[in-house]
Order: structure tokens, then C-alpha cells, then sequence
């Protein structure tokens, strides 16, 4: 029992206990390398230049395995094709934002003045990017976005500094989907159940949209908040709602293997699934092995897509991560590295609004996506694909497509202007008239 | 699809997610009755004991190697704690509470360098597979299993707490802490295994849990954030309480996410906000 005569002494020790304990547990939140420019590959001379990149990503707290995939495919391009192009040196400064606007925006700051960054890439969270989005072109720095959803980055907010570099806006990855499920699917009738914030909203709509105006029904739509981790009941109302198809869109990490396990164990079938991206991305396939293999979903990446970009890329992760296959996130940062790399490679050392006109004039060929190209607002233009889960010799399991639509852009079959004059994407507004 | 199924399904439902609910909770209430700690690092021990067990559970195939391997790591986990760093700040509220939140960021930090982000669950193997079907009702084992379960662990906890020595201490305990220790028993060492029994509890539910929704980095503050709601509104250190709390929220939570989607984070902690408003030690709770 405490006696009260000891108890200053041992406030002060708990004290220094727990200054002790909270330093160690903020060390330990640091993954290793996070704040360590990327190695830069050995200079053989010819100078033509350098390029300091800041990356801001939240690689702590609750994004931050998303956050740190998104800089393990950003520096992984580098190492394996060394950080030079012709001459021109890349060097990166990663900085931490923790999933936080606010810290977001300080790193940002502290990036174009402190160090001044030629061009910032990232952050990953929706908020996050809009808000550096705006700042950075305040200031005339270009910001590349490899993961970063939101439809408004490139269309309501969009500006002469800001690209999309390595993924879509929510409602363009999803459309095609909603296409292929009245089309080929074959599918008169649709239930759909997606993440209740901006995210959720757009991947519906573009579902949403795309179905209907292929003939298809939306029965119901059921919308679940971000915090759910038990999905049964949610289950239960899709096997009320009776529809022929099932589309779910959820962000990446638990949401997607804690969906399937309440949908398979209450004995569902696979066959009637389409899910969206994240839901059946690397996390997913690896979390739920063998009893997914068949499940299908629509996204941009499809890393079973029989090609020589992405089969370099996969092998190389690969080494880097134990085996591990890389999903969306890594494709995104390793998407962004290699379009710069092409870009330097073709037209020299370019900044500012140089270096942007330079990327969205590019066609990309032959990228990790396909064959991609930039629209008037700076977004990516390029296929998407309806993927099936399918078992690799090497024990993995890949997003192989199944169906390709080539030259998806965010407009959803409506001219940019009709498309900026709607009003943006939530539960009561899908897009529908 | 008949209505009467549907509803049968969602009380279903919200009892297997009550009863996981129990799990944890059941010891969160055990030890804030006892010592008096709201301890934080519950979330961080039910993670932890989650991750062991999906290990162990691949490894051997065997959901109860699984579980008492969980166990085990977490009981040594949690004594440890205990002795190495809770007796320290013995009795003094903040540092208690401060020094259990630093040992979730410590587990939860140390299971994402170990275990890595992934979300994990059970191997299929290890869960009792098919489902249960009356007529158009189907109804996975598993999660009537994880009722059962949960329904035998409360009957055992009740039985220990008023048939036994050490339950009339831990009773004593809970009452005046002074005179138990004046009566010769070392209270000390019973704070240690109550402590011990509570983390076993939570690891029990990070195992058998990783079979209904995964573990993964975060998981920790969502659990303890559903556990702290059950235990308020059963009354803090009420084993009955909790069990009443869990049903309650399990229930409440699968017919709101039905019925008022809207509003299915919000009636969460209405009850919880009824509960404090018309009966402020809640439903077991006694009076201070």
C-alpha cells in the first residue's frame, strides 16, 4: 500500500516514468530510414543537375502502413535504376505528417523553405493532399500525387501544380466496374455497400453511374461508417436486398478481410462480389489466401497484368519485402518515380510549371497502369481494370484482369463542365438525375 | 427473403458481437473493480494476444494451442507490467492511467515491427466450418461457437467470484481494500493475479475474435473504446454488468446499423449517455 509520506518521492519517479516510456514508445512509432533521404547512387562525374524531392507520407499512426508502402515504391524505383537520370541527381527528403492536415501542411512548409524542394510528393490522406495541394501552389511548387483518391484534387481544386501521378480520382476507378457488372457481368440488379465519408461516395457513384446507365438497377444502397469492424449485419441486409450483384468499396487495411470473413462465413456466394480497389488489394488477398481465389473487383492496378514493367517491378519488390507482392500503394509511389524518371530522361532537367507541363504533355506507355496520359486538369487518363483473385506459382496471390478498359478519364461520360456544375458526391447525390 | 429471418440473423448477430464484446470487457471490469486502474493497455493486450494466437493457430492448426499459447504470452506480459512498472504509482490515479497508455503505444508499436501491418485473421482451417441452417435461417458455427464460449466463460467467472476463497477476497477487495489487507491477506499479490486474469481474458478475445474481424495496427484503441462503453454501462467491476453492457451493445449496435445507419456510431454511446444521466454508477454499478 502506498504510505503518504513516500508518495512525493515516487510521484517524481512515475513522473520520470513515464517521460521515459512516452520517448520510448515515439521512438519506437518512427520506422526505421523514415526520415532518411534515399541513398543516392554514386555520382559518376557528369553533372547535370539535381532535383530534391521532399515526400511527405504518414508513416506513423494509423495510415502509416499505407503511408510508408507509398515511400517503399517511390525509393524502390530508385534503387534499382539508381537515383540519377541523365545526369540529374534525385535526392529525397521524406518527411512524416501522421495522416494530419495541419502537420501536413508545417511539413510542407518546412520543406519549400527550409530545404527548398524543387517539387513535393504525397501526402496520402484525402484532406491532407487537398491542403498541401493548396499551399504548394501558393507557392509555385509542383505537388505529385501517387496515392491520393479524392475526385476534387484534380476537378474542383485542381491547379497548374498539382498531378495525379499514380492513381485515380474515387468515381473514375469505379465507373468501368459498374459497366462491365451490367454488360459482361451480365448482372439486371445491383446492392451496394460502401464506406460512409468522400471516399465511399465517389467509388459508389462511379459504380452506381456506370451501372445504370447500362441498363442496371440499384435496388439498395447501404453505407457503413469508417469504424466498422464487424460486418454481419451488414451482410445480412445485402442478402435481404436480394440484388444479382453486390458492389463494395471500402479504403485499404482491415475493412476488405473483415467484410469477406462476415459475407463467406455467413455462406454467400463469391461469384456475386465486385469489390472496388482497396477492398481486395495485397493486404486482403494475403490476410484471406486460398478461399478468395476467383473474387473479383475493378481498379487501376492489377498486379497479375502480363507485362514486362510490371513483372520487373514485382520482382524487385518482391526482393525488397520478403516475397511480398506490392499492392496500390507501393504501384503508386513506384508509378510516381518512374514517370519522373521518364520525364527527365526525355526533356532534361525541368522545374516549376515546367516540370508538370512536361508530365501531363507525356504519354506513358508502357508504365506498371498501361498506357496512361494526363487530361487538361492534371489527371491521369488509362485503363482500368475487372480483376479475378488468382493463385501464383510462388504462393501468391494476384489481381489478374479479367476485362480492360482502356482510356478511362474522370468525367463519367459527361463533358468537364457538366461534370464541375453538379454538386460533389455523398449519400443523397450519386450522381443520378 | 421472409422478415422473421432477417431478424432472427441480426439478434444473431448482435449476441455473437456482444459475446466478443464479454471477452473483453469481462476483464477490463475485473480489474477497475479490484484496483481501481482504467487500464488503457487492455486494447494493446487483446491485440497482442490476437496476433499470438493467429501465429500459433497457423503454426499447429489447433484453436486451443492457439488460445493458451495467447495466454500464456500475455499473462507473462501483463505480470510483468504489473510488477516491474504499475507498483510504482500504486494508488495514484494519473500516473496509473499515463503509465498503462504507455505500454499500449510499447505493444502496439512492437506487434507492427514484429507482425507487420497486414490485417491478420484465423486460418480457415482452425474455425468450426459450415453453418448452422433451420429453414431459410443460416447461421455460421463459429460465431455461435464464440457465443457459447462467452456464455461459459461468464458462468465460470460468476461461479469463482461467489462460490470460492479467492473470489470472497477479490469481493472483499473490490469493497474496502483496507481491511482485506488488515486481515492478513496480501493484497499486493492479488492485484498481480487479477491483473494477470484480466490480460488472460483479453487475450482469449484477440484469439477467438481474429476469427470474426481481423487484428491490425489500431485495433487496440477501437476495442478498448467498445470495452470502456460496455463496462460504464454495466456498472465498473460488475462481471454481471458487463455480460448485460455486452448484449446490450451487441444488440443495439446490429439493429441501429439496420435500421438508422445514420446514426449507428451515435447509439453506441446514447445508452452510455442515458446510463450516466439516470443511474451514474451504472446498471450493477453500486453506489459510492
Amino acid at each position: 500500500m502506498t504510505s503518504m509520506k513516500t508518495r512525493g518521492r515516487r510521484s517524481a519517479l512515475a513522473a520520470a516514468g513515464i517521460a521515459a516510456i512516452t520517448a520510448l514508445a515515439l521512438t519506437a512509432c518512427a520506422p526505421p530510414g523514415a526520415s532518411e533521404p534515399a541513398p543516392s547512387a554514386g555520382s559518376n562525374g557528369e553533372d547535370g543537375g539535381a532535383l530534391k524531392v521532399g515526400f511527405i507520407s504518414p508513416t506513423t499512426g494509423n495510415f502509416a502502413v499505407a503511408g510508408q508502402e507509398m515511400v517503399d515504391g517511390w525509393n524502390l524505383y530508385w534503387d534499382i535504376n539508381g537515383a540519377e537520370v541523365e545526369g540529374i541527381t534525385i535526392e529525397t527528403i521524406v518527411e512524416d505528417d501522421a495522416g494530419n492536415p495541419e502537420t501536413s501542411l508545417t511539413k510542407a512548409k518546412k520543406l519549400v523553405e527550409q530545404d527548398e524542394v524543387d517539387f513535393i510528393v504525397g501526402p496520402l490522406i484525402a484532406n491532407t493532399a487537398l491542403a498541401v495541394a493548396a499551399y504548394t501552389a501558393s507557392v509555385d511548387v509542383p505537388n505529385l500525387h501517387p496515392v491520393a483518391a479524392s475526385d476534387d484534387l484534380t476537378q474542383r481544386a485542381a491547379n497548374d501544380l498539382t498531378v495525379r501521378t499514380g492513381s485515380m480520382g474515387g468515381s473514375q476507378a469505379n465507373y468501368p466496374g459498374g459497366e462491365w457488372a451490367a454488360t459482361e457481368g451480365g448482372y439486371d440488379t445491383a446492392v451496394t455497400l460502401c464506406a460512409d465519408y468522400a471516399f465511399g461516395w465517389e467509388s459508389c457513384a462511379g459504380f452506381v453511374q456506370g451501372f445504370t446507365q447500362n441498363g442496371g438497377e440499384v435496388l439498395e444502397q447501404i453505407w457503413f461508417p469508417n469504424t466498422t469492424t464487424d460486418f454481419s449485419t451488414y451482410v445480412s441486409q445485402i442478402q435481404a436486398a436480394g440484388a444479382d450483384v453486390v458492389y463494395v468499396a471500402t479504403a485499404g487495411g482491415a475493412p476488405g478481410p473483415n467484410f469477406l470473413n462476415a459475407y463467406l462465413g455467413l455462406g454467400l456466394d463469391m461469384d456475386d462480389l465486385l469489390l472496388n480497389c482497396c477492398a481486395a488489394d495485397q493486404g486482403t488477398l494475403r490476410a484471406m489466401g486460398d478461399q478468395i481465389v476467383g473474387l473479383k473487383s475493378v481498379s487501376y492496378w492489377a498486379e497479375g497484368r502480363d507485362s514486362e514493367a510490371v513483372a520487373e517491378f514485382i520482382d524487385a519488390y518482391g526482393e525488397f519485402a520478403d516475397g511480398k507482392v506490392p499492392g496500390a500503394y507501393v504501384a503508386g509511389g513506384y508509378m510516381t518515380a518512374s514517370l519522373v524518371a521518364s520525364v527527365l530522361a526525355e526533356r532534361g532537367l525541368v522545374t516549376g510549371e515546367d516540370l508538370v507541363s512536361a508530365i501531363t504533355e507525356y504519354t506513358f506507355e508502357d508504365s506498371i497502369f498501361g498506357r496512361v496520359s494526363w487530361d487538361d486538369y492534371n489527371q491521369m487518363v488509362g485503363p482500368v481494370y475487372v480483376r479475378e483473385v488468382t493463385a501464383g506459382d510462388d504462393g501468391n496471390f494476384y489481381n489478374t484482369p479479367i476485362a480492360t478498359f482502356e482510356d478511362v478519364d474522370q468525367w463519367l461520360g459527361r463533358s468537364p463542365e457538366d461534370a464541375l456544375a453538379q454538386p460533389t458526391y455523398s449519400q443523397s447525390f450519386q450522381g443520378l438525375e | 427473403m421472409p422478415e422473421p429471418v432477417f431478424l432472427a440473423q441480426q439478434v444473431l448477430n448482435g449476441l455473437s458481437f456482444g459475446a466478443l464484446l464479454f471477452l473483453l470487457a469481462s476483464g477490463l471490469t475485473l480489474v477497475f473493480g479490484l484496483m481501481r486502474i482504467v487500464n488503457m493497455a487492455h486494447g494493446a493486450f487483446y491485440m497482442l494476444g490476437g496476433y499470438i494466437g493467429v501465429v500459433i493457430a497457423t503454426l499447429t492448426g489447433n484453436l486451443l494451442v492457439a488460445v493458451i499459447a495467447a495466454i500464456v504470452a500475455v499473462g507473462v506480459t501483463a505480470f510483468l507490467v504489473e510488477v516491474v512498472l504499475l507498483r510504482f504509482v500504486r494508488g495514484q490515479e494519473m500516473p496509473e492511467v499515463l503509465l498503462t497508455i504507455g505500454v499500449s503505444f510499447v505493444i502496439a508499436d512492437l506487434c507492427l515491427a514484429f507482425f507487420g501491418g497486414d490485417p491478420q485473421n484465423l486460418p480457415n482451417s482452425v474455425r468450426i466450418p459450415g453453418a448452422l441452417a433451420i429453414g431459410d435461417l443460416v447461421y455460421p458455427w463459429y460465431r455461435i461457437f464464440v457465443i457459447g464460449l462467452a456464455v461459459a466463460i461468464g458462468v465460470a467467472l460468476a461461479l469463482v467470484q461467489s462460490r470460492t476463497r479467492v473470489g470472497a477476497i477479490v469481493r472483499a477487495g473490490v469493497d474496502d481494500r483496507e481491511i482485506i489487507s488488515a486481515m492478513g491477506v496480501n493484497i499486493r499479490w492479488v492485484f498481480t493475479g487479477m491483473f494477470v486474469v484480466g490480460a488472460a481474458l483479453a487475450a482469449i478475445g484477440g484469439t477467438i475474435g481474429a476469427g470474426m474481424q481481423s487484428i491490425l495496427p489500431g485495433v487496440q484503441n477501437e476495442v478498448l473504446l467498445y470495452a470502456l462503453v460496455v463496462i460504464i454501462i454495466g456498472g465498473l467491476g460488475s462481471v454481471a454488468g458487463a455480460a448485460v453492457g455486452s448484449v446490450l451493445i451487441g444488440l443495439i449496435d446490429a439493429f441501429a446499423k439496420a435500421w438508422i445507419p445514420e446514426l449507428a456510431y451515435f447509439t453506441i454511446f446514447l445508452p452510455m449517455a442515458l446510463v450516466l444521466v439516470f443511474r451514474p454508477t451504472g446498471l450493477f454499478g453500486k453506489a459510492a
